[in-house]
């Protein structure tokens, strides 16, 4: 029950922040009020409004890299247990994860031979 | 009183807040914080801070005469500030469509320091008012039009359903007053049809030709016109049960024919309609599995082999046919683009030029520069006496004043045939170089807030405002710290790989400036000028042609411009002693600190008609498209600044 | 009381940080800044631009701040005080890391603006590129205190620190650490441009950030 209660805390906390950032909001809308006045809340573009939708299939030129990153967060997620045993068990637990985090390694040097962590 | 107060009332905390407004001023510069250095203000000696965007900021501030252009587009920075906001006018005239300045005051820093005094004031007893009017102008307005998302050419102004396809239109935002077509340009930016109706031209019409409609292939007509179920032309269609002219489905009418919609393939029916979801119109499918080429195909059909065009029963579209005619990036991705202005007051970038990019993804797609800054023709002037002409060319350009005035006396000198002794036209040089040296140092600061570089956009600023004016003494007592500034700049890491490469310039001849320089083009107008070759003058040059190569050119040209103001006597801004009743015909050439500048004139009874100007920044404008192409966001942005641009000496 | 003497030594070193950043960012060195600029945060209007995606754009700030707290409630301050001791402490690190990830595109889609979008998706790619340097140390250092109880780590640096036990890890987790806190300067540079004066978490995070790399070491 000790971690259900830190836990509880968490969300506490969490709602807490909440609370003060909307104490904040408040506090801000109390002063004074907002005029809703043409173009202002047109997004800025220094100097001409921006209307176009912006909301469109955005080419992440990065994305080779961040599957490769996806990968091996996952491999992080597997390697956290394992961090925490891996004293206890010794040269078995070291190449056990060996063998997986060398696939992963020879998946991203094939990835980068071919060009993958470029900016597409 | 500001103009622009918030809506409220200055009572115990506000009051509070309204003295903190006043103290933590950001101040957003138009035409930009380079021509505010070049006329020699100190923005943030004055307590104001220079903020990049104008959501941050809380005070306007507008230096020198503006062009209607600028005016407007600082009309939509003032409308999306924040309230509190207020206006602070410095040497301007009129302010249409802003409105007018909260405070005004002349071009001196002294008077800076005073306007800022007030408006501190101003904003702490007026940063809340009870009653305030709202702010409006023309190109704030909007207008809604409608336009069908697959073909992007048509446009209206109600809602209703696109002739071509049927599908109904979409609203979308467009700035009142703009022409109604420019979306033109863009017809790829949209998701285009799955279903491109290309029309065969090219089609052997030998045989008897029916038309028929693409979408509806039972309609069948011996002549062209419209389809009467969704109006699109009919296109002629060969006897042959081959041949088809798009990629619709050749349906044989003996099978059972369903109707589905193109983009939502699980709408269904069993006779044509409209798709509930989009309004498109429903599009036949065949049952059988058979199924004839798709429209690009069209002209290999003539020997018709089915067998190597099935494609399985597609009645879905895959998104390869949704995004076929779509542009493709170059890994082959064809994603939507999105158009952005970087300009007119981009921090970076010189103030008033505005750099519209078509990006896809953060890569520029496509690019157009246009200066804002010079309306209609400047030169066309009513004729002017000498004196009065020597002035008008010193105000040309805020950025190098003194080198266009230097180009006005010269002209004038080689019109009435006058001769300089040395020591003053060395004097002059003094000033010419001097004024090299401020115009490099001020871009070494845009340099420095593209690249984030603060210290040197700290550094080179100070300079800059010091050096603007000061005499030899003060130049000299100057050196060593433009001497560090320039050793650390070079032995930053990382600032050659980021710069390297990027922009080169093709070997052209018509570049002149810093910008040949870097590309090997071994021009520079000092070289003819006897003043230059007596003190051993020759000009910087390099190879690359790049970004890098640039910055290195104009480092080096301070150093030299230095090592010539140590061997003068004085420095003395050029006059020309007015002599009367000259007629006739003079020219003469300058380097500017961006490039050669070149100047004929035609005189009558000692007042100038007619002027000719040739400048550099308009042909190096219409470089931008070729040297951005397909370079990464702030590669381009760097480039764009790399050439040093004044949209002050751009003539439309 | 010392847990009292520590908040006010943490808050005093985030508003340091931030004196800090103002002086090498404009040049002056001004105490009051932050305090001032706080104050006139709150006397802004603040607009929700046109056609947002409202969760998104509301969301997004909060969540920064959020992770950021969240994080810092797993570092154990002395022996003795720590907000919550989870049993997963150093993977909650990683996981309030992500969370920052996903507000900041959040941030950058929520306005429907260029410079928004462009700015948003640029920083997460800054961020993936930092994040994997971040996580590895972490378990790197779980590692030698066979757990991720985060007062087990500290306890297992009691015969060496870990600085000097696994410097290779701390130089790097130190990098990322203060690249992720102020790399904001270049790529956020158009971002700004699109945010009206709803931000005001993002002083709290970069602070909160420099202590963070400092103490988990």
């Amino acid at each position: 029950m000790h971690t259900l209660e830190q836990y509880g805390l968490l969300f506490g906390l969490t709602v807490g922040i909440i609370g003060f950032v909307l104490s904040l909001y408040a506090l801000a809308g109390a002063l004074g009020k907002v005029r809703q006045e043409a173009g202002k809340d047109v997004p800025a573009t220094a100097g001409r409004l921006s209307r176009d939708p912006v909301w469109v299939r955005y080419h992440a030129r990065y994305y080779g890299y961040a599957l490769l990153f996806l990968a091996f967060d996952m491999e992080m997620a597997y390697m956290y247990p394992w961090a925490v045993v891996y004293k206890q068990e010794g040269l078995v637990a070291l190449l056990d994860m060996g063998v997986f985090l060398a696939i992963l390694f020879l998946g991203l040097l094939y990835g980068w031979s071919q060009g993958a962590l470029r900016r597409q | 009183m500001i103009s622009g107060a918030r809506q409220g009332v200055l009572s115990g905390f506000n009051r509070l807040v309204a003295a903190a407004l006043a103290r933590d001023l950001g101040v957003f510069v138009v035409p930009g914080p380079d021509i505010a250095r070049a006329y020699g203000l100190d923005i943030g000696a004055a307590g104001l801070h220079l903020v990049a965007s104008p959501r941050h900021a809380s005070v306007l501030l507008i230096i020198g005469d503006i062009t209607p252009a600028l005016r407007e587009a600082a009309a939509v920075v003032y409308a999306q500030m924040m309230r509190p906001r207020a206006l602070l006018a410095v040497g301007t005239g009129a302010l249409s469509p802003l409105p007018a300045a909260d405070i005004s005051t002349g071009i001196s820093q002294q008077e800076l320091l005073e306007g800022v005094h007030q408006l501190r004031t101003a904003f702490t007893t007026g940063a809340f008012q009870p009653e305030v009017s709202d702010f409006d102008a023309p190109v704030l307005q909007i207008r809604i039009e409608y336009t069908c998302p697959m073909h992007p050419e048509i446009v209206q102004d109600e809602p209703g359903s696109c002739p071509k396809c049927g599908m109904f239109l979409v609203p979308r935002e467009v700035q009142a007053g703009m022409p109604r077509t420019h979306s033109d340009n863009h017809a790829d930016r949209q998701i285009t049809s799955p279903h491109t109706h290309k029309t065969s031209p090219e089609m052997d019409l030998g045989a008897a030709v029916e038309y028929t409609c693409p979408m509806h292939p039972e309609v069948v007509q011996n002549e062209p016109g419209q389809c009467p179920k969704c109006g699109m032309n009919l296109e002629p269609r060969k006897e042959q049960p081959e041949q088809s002219a798009h990629e619709h489905h050749h349906t044989d009418h003996s099978a059972l024919v369903e109707y589905t919609c193109p983009m939502h393939p699980e709408v269904v029916q069993n006779e044509p309609g409209q798709c509930p979801k989009c309004g498109m119109n429903l599009q036949p499918r065949k049952e059988q599995p058979e199924q004839p080429a798709h429209e690009h195909h069209h002209t290999d059909h003539n020997d018709m082999d089915h067998s190597h065009m099935n494609h399985d029963d597609m009645d879905f579209m895959s998104m390869i046919e949704v995004t076929k005619d779509l542009p493709r990036s170059g890994d082959g991705l064809p994603m939507e683009w999105i158009d952005a202005a970087f300009g007119p007051f981009f921090p970076g970038l010189p103030g008033g030029l505005l750099l519209s990019l078509t990006l896809d993804g953060d890569t520029v797609a496509g690019s157009s520069a246009r200066s804002l800054a010079k309306a209609g023709d400047p030169l066309a002037h009513a004729p002017m006496d000498t004196a009065q002409f020597v002035e008008f060319m010193s105000g040309i350009d805020p950025l190098a004043p003194v080198a266009y005035r230097l180009l006005a006396c010269r002209a004038l000198e080689n019109a009435a045939g006058v001769e300089l002794s040395a020591e003053a036209a060395r004097a002059r040089i003094g000033a010419l170089e001097r004024e090299r040296i401020a115009s490099h140092l001020n871009w070494l600061t845009l340099f420095g807030q593209q690249t984030g570089f603060d210290w040197l956009q700290q550094h080179a600023a100070a300079l800059q405002l010091n050096i603007r004016q000061a005499n030899l003494e003060q130049l000299v007592a100057l050196k060593p710290a433009m001497q560090s500034l320039i050793k650390r700049l070079r032995h930053t890491p990382l600032l050659k790989s980021r710069t390297a490469r990027i922009g080169r310039v093709m070997h052209d001849t018509s570049l002149l400036g810093p910008v040949a320089r870097a590309a090997g083009i071994n021009s520079d107008a000092r070289s003819a000028d006897a003043a230059y070759i007596t003190q051993g003058f020759s000009p910087v040059c390099r190879q690359e042609g790049d970004a890098y190569a640039r910055l290195q050119v104009r480092l080096e040209e301070i150093s030299h411009s230095l090592a010539l103001l140590q061997t003068a006597d004085a420095i003395e801004l050029p006059v020309f002693a007015t002599v009367r009743g000259m007629s006739g015909g003079g020219e003469a050439v300058v380097e500017t600190p961006r490039g050669q500048a070149s100047l004929q004139l035609t005189l009558k009874q000692g007042q100038v008609t007619a002027i000719q100007l040739t400048t550099l920044s308009t042909h190096h404008l219409t470089l931008i498209p070729t040297l951005t192409e397909q370079l990464e966001l702030g590669d381009a942005l760097v480039t764009v600044g790399s050439l040093d641009l004044s949209p002050w000496e751009v003539w439309q | 009381m010392i847990t009292l003497a520590l908040l006010l030594l943490l808050t005093f070193g985030a508003y340091l940080v931030a004196v800090l950043e103002h002086w090498t960012t404009y040049g002056r060195f001004r105490p009051t800044a932050p305090l001032l600029a706080a104050l006139a945060l709150l006397g802004r209007e603040s607009i929700v631009p046109r056609k947002p995606d409202r969760i998104f754009f509301e969301v997004g700030p909060v969540l920064l701040l959020i992770s950021a707290v969240l994080a810092a409630t797993v570092i154990p301050l002395t022996p003795n005080l720590i907000i919550t001791d989870l049993a997963t402490g150093a993977l909650f690190i990683n996981a309030a890391l992500v969370y920052v990830l996903v507000a900041l595109l959040m941030a950058g889609w929520g306005p429907d603006g260029a410079y928004a979008m462009i700015g948003g998706w640029r920083f997460l790619g800054q961020l993936i590129a930092y994040s994997m340097l971040i996580v590895m140390p972490i378990t790197a250092v779980a590692m030698r205190a066979e757990s991720l109880l985060m007062s087990q780590v500290v306890a297992s640096q009691t015969h060496i620190w870990n600085i000097l036990y696994q410097p290779l890890g701390f130089v790097l987790f130190f990098i990322a650490a203060m690249a992720l806190a102020f790399c904001r300067r270049l790529t956020c540079r158009m971002r700004k441009a699109n945010w009206p004066a709803v931000w005001k978490p993002s002083m709290a995070a970069p602070g909160w950030r420099c202590s963070d790399s400092v103490v988990s070491r």
